[in-house]
């Protein structure tokens, strides 16, 4: 009989807690699909500004509801690893859009169309690295939502796909919320004196 | 009524079990402290379910031991303590575990 102390498993559940019961990535993930819904509804300064507002949400519920009540752990070298891999990839994708952007703003022809399929296929390469990294696979499922939207609404009939996107990233945003009110009653604020 | 066990059936002595790791609550700690760099109280206290002074007075034990380091710094006027496993603590945990797995793998299968 082995298996006394699992420590694997108890690694993988921590850090799935850590990442995922709060539902904040939901909320992110919603947020985002509705906002970039807006954007291809309506261009404008608005619009970038509101795209803030997915990540600024994302952070200050990190900071201001998980983390005190759910304290402060590090993770090791191997969870720091895939997240340097993670931010390379991020990195990298960036740079390709730019180059794309300047490709496209140079009028090349046929890289328009060509390049909203590239940032679609990007975009879900991304979402499904997060997904591996944050052992969160609902992640996943949400950047499919996003990127299936995306090309409709690029490709197709542009009101079904934005009318598609708002639903999605409604339905994104409720399940997040759902977690969040279950994470909030499961882990009250505790008040420890150091 | 039940039978006394066959010969050849008895359990292998128990070997030297350190009782400092042994204790549920502090097995606990040591083992969420393992599968992390660092961690801080509010942290140990969610993974353990302890109170804060059953938490303090364990963790002072194995402070004492070697087997766990407190790191009390500031973050602006706030305090931080962190508390990780140190080499020690890791050796200790991961002794423990195979004097355990030896003394259940010994037991007779019924």
């Amino acid at each position: 009989m082995t298996g006394t102390l699992d420590l694997e498993r108890l690694e993988k559940e921590t850090f799935r807690t850590y990442q995922s019961e709060d539902g904040m990535w939901d909320v992110f993930m919603g947020l985002l699909m509705v906002f970039w819904a807006m954007g291809l509804l309506v261009d404008g300064t608005l619009v970038s500004l509101l795209m803030l507002v997915p990540p600024a949400v994302f952070i200050a519920g990190k900071a201001l509801v998980t983390v005190p009540r759910l304290g402060r752990g590090r993770f090791n070298d191997r969870r720091l690893q895939r997240k340097r891999t993670l931010i390379a990839a991020v990195v990298l994708s960036v740079l390709v859009t730019c180059l794309l952007v300047v490709a496209v703003a140079q009028g090349r022809e046929g890289l328009e169309r060509m390049g909203s399929a590239v940032f679609i296929a990007m975009t879900l390469v991304l979402f499904t690295m997060m997904a591996y990294v944050l052992q969160y696979w609902r992640l996943a499922l949400w950047g499919m939502l996003l990127c299936g939207g995306w090309a409709v609404a690029v490709y197709g009939d542009r009101t079904v796909g934005v009318a598609a996107f708002l639903l999605a990233g409604a339905i994104v945003v409720s399940v997040g919320l759902v977690l969040l009110r279950t994470f909030l009653k499961k882990y009250p604020v505790i008040h420890v004196e150091e | 009524m039940p039978q006394a066990p066959a010969a050849g059936d008895a359990a292998q002595p128990v070997p030297d079990i350190d009782r400092l790791v042994h204790e549920p609550a502090r097995l606990m700690v040591m083992a969420n402290l393992y599968v992390v760099d660092s961690a801080d109280f509010m942290y140990l206290m969610r993974r353990t379910e302890l109170t804060f002074g059953n938490l303090s007075s364990h963790l002072s034990k194995l402070e004492a031991a070697g087997y766990v380091a407190i790191d009390k710094r500031f973050a602006g006027k706030r305090p931080r303590t962190m508390v990780r496993l140190t080499d020690r603590g890791r050796a200790a945990l991961d002794a423990y575990r195979q004097s355990m797995e030896r003394v259940l793998d010994s037991l007779p299968v019924r």
